[in-house]
């Protein structure tokens, strides 16, 4: 917050711009205040407006609450909201389980391998939550979108699947029956268009998360095979209508991002299991960077001052990448996270990261 | 055909995940008369072991190694309902399972075959297990190893509880502990007490070897 005083002539100087202004100037180019600094958002946030986990799933106005108390409580640079791991899947059938302390789990699988031939297209007016996150997002935007760039979050296709069968069976099923998981995931890539095509006339950003295709669970062949090439129809069906995109791999990802670099995707967001330095090298000529303030050890458990430091280093490794780079963290903030370590890691990117930005300043 | 053979063969056959080709091979070798307990050391675990290997090298990822351990149970459902007798032996016993209020077991799966690979004996309570289980089975079983699991912040704090049992009971030190999951790092384990940590499930084997001095 403007004013904070961290210690050691740590003082927090004022934003002189909005987050939508920011973006604006950006885009076109041109000079701003300080880089760019997001929260990593969603569910587990509800408790700071006193709702519990499973209420915010199913409230368009709560979603829009949160969003709200957000940017007035941090004015991150960024609000928006995700269909959540398991959103579509639910539409799909999956059966999803909610609780007041925790984020929602998968119950049971929407479809056993041998069921693959009943994967259901969705409506996204009528299934699961989906309805309830678009109404609330289209709030949002009028809400908020004139002070801040509002996005949404939709689930990578390969997690999808994974949601839909079952982590342990998409896996079995990929060398089991391969021909039938591509035909899941071609049910997924058109679910996922259903969703992105409201997004689209929403004129909201998009983002992906796609956990389950981290090189933590699949081989880089195997994510060549069964999950590239339907990401890569979603990210097409976006850019055909002059829109870009994000995504995030939780976990190593570093073996994709040769693949990545040629999807056209205009952002991607990093683990802090993975090293920003590289990144640059590798992503940076082709997209933006956002990352990594660790999620756990330091935003969730550390304190204030460790989150600074994180985000300074951050910073020194992230700010000349080529294509942009966002300070956020590794993964989503966790449930229970101290509101000054949120407010510390947006303080980060003010102080640490004001224009100009010189590396030797942040040794 | 010959007994080593035959045994060969069942390893390669875990090892290529062809569930089939196990089933028949051990069936084969109960034909033959060859003593199960064998053919689970000598063909399936081997097997197993070959697997759990590829899988540190890099060449085998998790699709693999479930693939391989459902041609394991596949083959050790033959084999078990014609073992005479438990055999008793000094085996490093492990109870293993996710903590309470958390029901994502893949990571937990994977140690656990690893843990057969090598030749444990695994008592699994699975997922969203109350914290008072891994106590209670521990001390039933007479347990070398409490290995706890999580993929969600909200649920790490069981481990640090399952721990103050232990010590409520003054019984920490009969047990070694070893917890793993996405958000569990070494600083976590050093905070609670934990005896070890390990990245993936591998490593969670070489620790638990290291800790009980197994080359």
């Amino acid at each position: 917050m403007e004013g904070t005083d961290y210690g050691n002539g740590l003082i927090v100087p004022k934003d002189e711009l909005t987050p939508l202004e920011r973006s604006k100037l950006m885009d076109e180019g041109k000079e701003v205040d300080r880089i760019q600094a997001c929260l990593d958002t969603g569910e587990t946030l509800a408790p700071m407006i006193g709702v519990g986990v499973d209420e915010y799933y199913h409230s368009a106005e709560k979603m829009v609450e949160l969003e709200e108390y957000l940017y007035d409580t941090f004015h991150g640079d960024g609000a928006g909201l995700s269909t959540t791991l398991r959103g579509m899947a639910e539409a799909m059938g999956a059966e999803i389980s909610y609780a007041k302390n925790r984020t929602a789990q998968l119950k049971t699988p929407a479809l056993k391998l041998k069921e693959i031939d009943q994967a259901k297209l969705v409506d996204v007016d009528k299934d699961g939550r989906l309805p309830i996150v678009l109404d609330a997002l289209a709030q949002v935007k009028k809400k908020l979108g004139d002070r801040v760039p509002v996005s949404g979050t939709v689930t990578g296709p390969f997690t999808v699947a994974a949601m839909v069968l079952g982590t342990e069976w998409l896996l079995v099923g990929m060398l089991k029956c391969p021909d039938k998981i591509k035909q899941l995931m071609d049910v997924i890539v058109e679910n996922n268009n259903r969703y992105i095509q409201r997004m689209i006339d929403l004129e909201v950003g998009i983002g992906f998360a796609d956990p389950v295709s981290s090189t933590d669970l699949i081989s880089p062949e195997q994510y060549r095979e069964f999950s590239l090439p339907y990401f890569q129809k979603n990210v097409d069906f976006i850019k055909k209508q002059g829109r870009g995109c994000g995504l995030h791999i939780c976990g190593t990802s570093r073996k994709l991002w040769e693949d990545l670099a040629k999807t056209g995707i205009g952002l991607f967001g990093l683990d802090n299991v993975e090293s920003l330095v590289e990144a640059k090298e590798v992503l940076g000529p082709h997209m933006a960077i956002q990352g990594k303030v660790p999620p756990v050890d330091i935003l969730n458990r550390g304190t204030p001052m460790d989150v600074l430091m994180a985000a300074k280093e951050s910073i020194r490794d992230g700010f000349d990448n080529p294509g942009g780079f966002v300070l956020t963290s590794g993964c989503q903030t966790p449930l229970g996270t101290p509101i000054e370590n949120m407010h510390a890691l947006i303080d980060g990117a003010r102080i640490f990261g004001r224009t100009p930005i010189k590396r030797e300043d942040l040794m | 055909m010959d007994k080593m053979e035959l045994f060969s063969e069942i390893s390669e056959a875990v090892k290529e995940m062809e569930d089939e080709d196990v089933e028949d091979l051990c069936e084969k070798s109960l034909e033959e008369g060859i003593d199960p307990t064998e053919t689970i050391r000598e063909g399936l675990i081997k097997g197993m072991s070959l697997v759990s290997e590829l899988y540190e090298t890099g060449e085998y990822f998790l699709p693999e190694v479930l693939t391989a351990s459902f041609a394991l149970n596949a083959g050790l459902d033959i084999l078990k309902p014609h073992i005479k007798q438990e055999e008793t032996g000094a085996q490093v016993k492990v109870v293993i399972g996710v903590v309470e209020g958390d029901t994502h077991d893949i990571g937990k799966n994977l140690v656990k075959i690893m843990c057969e690979s090598v030749g444990f004996e695994v008592y699994d309570l699975g997922r969203d297990v109350p914290l008072d289980d891994f106590v209670n089975v521990a001390k039933e079983k007479n347990c070398d190893f409490i290995c706890m699991s999580t993929l969600m912040t909200t649920t790490m704090g069981g481990m640090r509880t399952v721990i103050d049992k232990l010590k409520e009971q003054g019984i920490r030190d009969q047990f070694k502990v070893i917890i793993g999951g996405g958000p569990i790092s070494q600083k976590f384990a050093d905070e609670i007490g934990a005896d070890g940590y390990s990245v993936d499930a591998a490593a969670a084997v070489k620790k638990m070897k290291e800790l009980k001095g197994i080359a």
